[in-house]
Parts: C-alpha cells; sequence; structure tokens
C-alpha cells in the first residue's frame, strides 16, 4: 500500500509508513523527535537574533548631538538683526545654525534645516523668511512655519554669551 | 560487454557522471522556442547585462575609490582625470545604472501587460518586484558615494523620509545615517551595503526568478506551444536563441558605451554642510514624482504619502498574482487591471515631468528669494567667496593653485590680478567663466549660470573689494 501521508510504498497492510506513523503519534506529546526539531530552529533563532542585536547595537548612534557649549566667535562678530549662518559641530557632522543678534546680548539660533525632509533653508533678508529649496516650505523671521507642507517650525539651537563669546548648544527640539 | 570497445568519454560524460548535469544542460539548450521572438521578450536579459556592466565596472571602481568623507570626493577626481579609462569607467557605470532602473521598469511594464505574473509564474514576479527594490537601493545608495553637493543633499532628504514613519520612523533614519545628519559613517555604512549586502541580496533573489522561468518556461514559450500548428515554427533555444540574444547584448552595449562617451555622469562641487553656494538639492531622476508629489500634500498628511502610498505600492505589486483573479491574459480582457495600472504610469510619468521642471525657490512675487538671483552688491565672503569655493577650490584651492592661482584667498586673486579692470569685460577672471578666453572655466562644466556670473561681474566692478 501507499501512506496517505507521504505516499511512500508502507512495509505491511497498513495506510501510514513508519515516520509518518511516528510523527502522527507524537501529536501533543513532547518525543525525542520534536524535541530535537525544535531544539534545532531554537538554537537557529537564537544565534539569529545574537547577530541582528550585536548588529544593531554597533550600527545605531550612541548619541544624537547635543552637548558642550561651542564658541562660535565674539559678539561683534553678530551686527544685530542680522541672521548669520554658522556651524555646530556634532558627532561627526557638521549642522548649519542661523544665528542672530536680536540685541542686548540677546541670541536666537535656528537650525537650517527645513523640518520637513531636513533641505537646507536660505534666509532671504528682502523678505524676511527663510526658504526651503525643495518643497517650498516658509519660516518667519522668528522660524515659525507659514507655508508649505513642513509640520512645524525650525528647531531651535541652544545659545549664551558668555564673556562676550557667543556659545552655540546642541539642537533643543 | 568489456570486449567491446567503449565510446570515448567526453568531458561532458566525465561531468554528468559525477554531478548529473546532462538532462539539465539539454533542457536548457535544446527546448523548443518560437523562431520569431519579440524584442521586448528580451527585456529581462537587457536587465541581467546592465547588471553585470554594474558588476564588472564597479569592481573596477572599488580599486580606487576611497570610502571616506575626507577622500571620497578626490578619489572620484583621480578616478575620472587620472587613472586610464577611468572616467570611462564611471561614465558605464552611471549610465548602468541608469539603464538597469529603466529595464526593470520596462521589464515589469511588460510582464503586466501579458499578464505573466498570474499562475504558475506567481514566484518569479515577487521576485521580480524583490529585485525592483534592491535595484532602486542600489541606486540611492551609490548615489552617495561621490560624496559631492547632489549625494549629499539627496541623502539627507532620502533617509529622513522613514522618519514619517509610526513609532519607528526616528530609529530608522538615524540607523539609515549613524547620527543625526550626514556624515562620515553614512558614508562608509552606504558603501558596505551597495558594495556586500545589495549583491548578495540581489544574487539570492535573481538565482530565484531565473530559477522559475527555467521550471516555469517563458509565458511566450508556453503559449507557442499551445497553438494548433503544434511544434511547427520552433526552434530550438540553443543556437537561434542564443544568437538573438548576443546580437541584443551588443545592442544594449553599444548604448551604454555610446551614452558613457558622449555624456558624462555628473560630478558638482564637493559636499558642504552649511551649503553656502545655496545648491537646491534635487532627488534622483526616478523619484522625481515622489519628490513633486509632496510639494502638493498639505502639512500632516505627510505619513501618507512618504509612507503610506509607498507601502501600499508594496502591498499591491507583492500581492498582485493573488488580488487578481481575473483568469484571462490578453490585455483586452483585463480592463479593470490595464486601466488602473494605466492611470498610474501616467500619474507617475507627468508628476515625473513636473520635478524635472519645477525645481529650486520660485518666489512669485517681490524679487529676491531665487537661489539664482543677481546680487547688486556682492560682498566678497558673503557672496563671491561661497561661488569659488564651491564651483572654483578644487582645482583653484590652497593646496591645489592650478596656473598659481587660489581663487579662496583674496590675496591671491589681487596679486593674479585676474578680477581688475572694473570694466569687468576686460577682467580675465569674467572672461573665462563666460567663455570668451577659452578654455572656459569651470574646466569641462557644468558652467556658472548666467545670474551667477552676473553676480561676480557686478562685484568686478565695484573693484573687486574684499569685504
Amino acid at each position: 500500500m501507499r501512506c496517505r501521508i507521504c505516499g511512500h510504498e508502507t512495509e505491511d497492510a497498513s495506510d501510514l509508513c513508519q515516520d509518518c506513523a511516528e510523527r502522527a503519534s507524537d501529536r501533543g506529546e513532547l518525543s525525542r523527535r520534536r524535541f530535537l526539531g525544535w531544539g534545532a530552529v531554537a538554537i537557529g533563532g537564537l544565534v539569529g537574533i545574537g547577530y541582528l542585536g550585536t548588529a544593531l547595537r554597533l550600527l545605531y548612534p550612541t548619541s544624537s548631538g547635543g552637548g558642550k557649549l561651542q564658541d562660535i566667535g565674539p559678539v561683534g562678530n553678530f551686527p544685530v538683526g542680522h541672521y548669520i549662518l554658522t556651524s555646530y559641530t556634532g558627532d561627526g557632522y557638521d549642522d548649519g545654525v542661523y544665528v542672530m543678534n536680536q540685541g542686548k546680548e540677546r541670541f536666537i539660533a535656528l537650525d537650517f534645516h527645513c523640518t520637513h525632509l531636513q533641505c537646507p533653508v536660505q534666509w532671504v533678508q528682502s523678505l524676511e523668511r527663510f526658504l526651503c529649496p525643495c518643497h517650498g516650505s516658509q519660516y518667519n523671521r522668528y522660524g515659525q512655519h507659514i507655508a508649505g507642507p513642513a509640520p512645524h517650525g525650525l528647531f531651535h539651537h541652544e545659545i549664551a554669551v558668555q564673556g562676550g563669546r557667543v556659545m552655540l548648544g546642541g539642537q533643543i527640539s | 560487454m568489456s570486449e567491446e570497445r567503449q565510446p570515448r568519454q567526453t568531458f561532458l560524460d566525465w561531468l554528468d557522471e559525477r554531478t548529473g548535469i546532462k538532462p539539465q544542460l539539454n533542457e536548457m539548450l535544446y527546448h523548443r522556442v518560437p523562431r520569431a521572438v519579440n524584442p521586448l521578450d528580451f527585456l529581462g536579459l537587457a536587465t541581467l547585462f546592465a547588471f553585470i556592466n554594474q558588476a564588472v565596472t564597479g569592481i573596477l571602481l572599488a580599486m580606487f575609490y576611497e570610502a571616506s568623507s575626507k577622500t571620497a570626493y578626490q578619489s572620484i577626481q583621480y578616478i575620472m582625470t587620472k587613472v586610464p579609462l577611468g572616467w570611462v569607467i564611471r561614465d558605464l557605470h552611471y549610465w548602468g545604472a541608469n539603464a538597469m532602473v529603466v529595464l526593470v521598469g520596462l521589464h515589469m511594464v511588460r510582464g503586466f501587460y501579458v499578464g505573466a505574473y498570474k499562475k504558475p509564474r506567481e514566484i518569479t514576479w515577487i521576485s521580480g518586484v524583490a529585485l525592483l527594490f534592491i535595484t532602486i537601493l542600489f541606486a540611492f545608495t551609490g548615489y552617495l558615494l561621490p560624496w559631492d553637493q547632489q549625494s549629499y543633499w539627496a541623502t539627507m532628504v532620502g533617509t529622513w523620509m522613514p522618519f514619517y514613519t509610526p513609532f519607528v520612523g526616528i530609529y530608522i533614519a538615524y540607523l539609515a545615517r549613524g547620527g543625526a545628519y550626514i556624515s562620515g559613517l553614512t558614508l562608509t555604512r552606504f558603501y558596505a551595503v551597495h558594495m556586500l549586502v545589495l549583491p548578495a541580496l540581489l544574487l539570492i533573489f535573481f538565482g530565484i526568478h531565473f530559477a522559475m522561468v527555467l521550471k516555469n518556461q517563458m509565458l511566450v514559450v508556453e503559449e507557442a506551444e499551445k497553438k494548433p500548428k503544434g511544434t511547427k515554427g520552433l526552434v530550438t533555444f540553443y543556437p537561434y536563441t542564443v544568437f538573438q540574444m548576443t546580437m541584443l547584448i551588443i545592442i544594449v552595449a553599444a548604448v551604454l558605451l555610446f551614452l558613457a562617451l558622449n555624456f558624462h555622469a555628473p560630478l558638482l562641487a564637493p559636499a558642504d554642510p552649511l551649503n553656502k553656494a545655496h545648491y537646491n538639492p534635487v532627488p534622483l531622476w526616478f523619484f522625481y514624482s515622489i519628490y513633486q508629489l509632496l510639494k502638493y500634500i498639505p502639512p500632516g498628511l505627510d505619513p501618507v504619502a512618504i509612507i503610506g502610498l509607498p507601502a501600499i505600492l508594496v502591498i499591491v505589486l507583492v500581492g498582485l498574482p493573488f488580488f487578481d483573479r481575473n483568469p484571462h491574459r490578453e490585455p483586452r480582457r483585463r480592463p479593470f487591471s490595464i486601466s488602473v495600472a494605466g492611470v498610474g504610469i501616467a500619474a507617475v510619468l507627468a508628476l515625473t515631468y513636473l520635478g524635472a521642471t519645477q525645481q529650486g525657490i520660485h518666489v512669485a512675487a517681490g524679487g529676491g528669494g531665487s537661489s539664482t538671483q543677481v546680487i547688486a552688491k556682492p560682498t566678497f565672503a558673503a557672496d563671491i567667496e561661497p561661488i569659488f569655493q564651491a564651483h572654483c577650490a578644487v582645482c583653484h584651492g590652497p593646496s591645489t593653485k592650478s596656473a598659481g592661482l587660489d581663487l579662496t584667498s583674496y590675496q591671491s586673486i589681487e596679486s593674479m590680478k585676474v578680477a581688475t579692470p572694473t570694466d569687468y569685460k576686460k577682467a580675465l577672471l569674467w572672461q573665462k567663466i563666460e567663455g570668451v578666453a577659452q578654455p572656459r572655466m569651470p574646466l569641462g562644466g557644468p558652467y556658472l549660470s548666467a545670474s551667477t556670473i552676473q553676480t561676480i561681474a557686478n562685484w568686478i566692478a565695484e573693484g573687486a573689494p574684499d569685504n
């Protein structure tokens, strides 16, 4: 006869071959066969998860910027009422920051990446606006979102004056 | 038996005894195929050839390329100018990449049109969809490697798109970049993915794709066999079809070589994280449609457009053989799926056209704002030097000083007297960038825009001040 499960010739008149009969009798109990089968899958899975976890730990950035204040020059370098493009050095990258002296030692520092898809916005003095060259987002002189697809205004950076020097910090979200 | 002379054993017999390859080989070489073949049936082969071109030129480029943010750009310049035939290899790789995207797309449209995704070829179709996305990832990761302005900013935008994924977006974006923004870490991981991960994935899915084509044979062959005249008009695959395939490969190779010799892969100014020269970021051309679409999406709906639409596209493409229960293959008898696909393709083409023609900042009224705006009273530090940095400093920089001129140093410009007299049409600098004096600068192009040239002219007319 032929086995009704796998189709192989059976040894006797039974309609199950020996392998399939053993497998069928396994149901519901942890036989040696099932233990070895699932054991192999589980060990393989654990090794795989181990590699994956190690890879993610290795590849995921440990810090996302922030950190210490950086000296970007004397207050005199920043004429009142004008945006100057400066740079904040993060973990291996340079981040553009528009800095404006508002007078009386008050400064505003706006991250120059559009909040939509991080294109570099440009300060256009004649329009008093930041314009994004990619999908047309616009921000007013305080970085507030006024047009286009950006979800919100430009990010601010920490900024302070210490001993006549302008000190720029990381992004404040 | 032992007394009779054995026929001489060939190498193939020897191999067959050990591997059992002969029946498969015979099946492959001598299966019967229609004599007249539609060239469109060869689009898959053309894609494969484009990939082989990428593998060969890519390996050659890797032998000279240096994957670091400090050296990548210079190594590309070195390949283009110093390595014998290096520029041809780079241009072949560039055009091969574009050809692969086009050919994969056409192959897919053709497969859809003739209904080749239907039973029993579902797995052929799904592995083909995987190959399409692998090809796009190849293009996206390869685009960053020259580390010029377009690579840097296209990758900045591209790696921020996953940010809009619910819950895990920021983690995916940071993982892709290796930090908060694009840096040398992004470059090295893109290089590793481009060189190691994607080729392995491509070979796996190509293996599945090809095995399924062999197993289920091509749709045209199946249909030719079903025709009443039976095996009449059929020829063996080898040598008839193989010869046609060789002809096709020669055509694809000739087109790639023609493009490579006549239209060079661009290399813009080196990546500048502060974008001082106001470069307008644009994506790879096959992303123009989504680039244009995003301009129309109101705030708040971006997750739908950036994540939702591509996710739906993946589901539709992968699930197509299962969603489409219509048993017919003839396009006439599949009005619904053919018209939906037609509208979709038309929309993508229209958006691609708009995306190609509407780039950069456009301010309707009030003048100002255009990145290509002429600056009436430019200052050296804010307006002129960034132009020189972006377009000239590679050759006329502090370390290179071609012809003794360093355009990033005001002293050098002054002592070389290139920006005098104030009648700017007599100044060598203007004559060179305008093309009045040959060779026109920047050498080999792309040349400066008319408005940038006018800004420099205005600066010269002001007496080329160091302000």
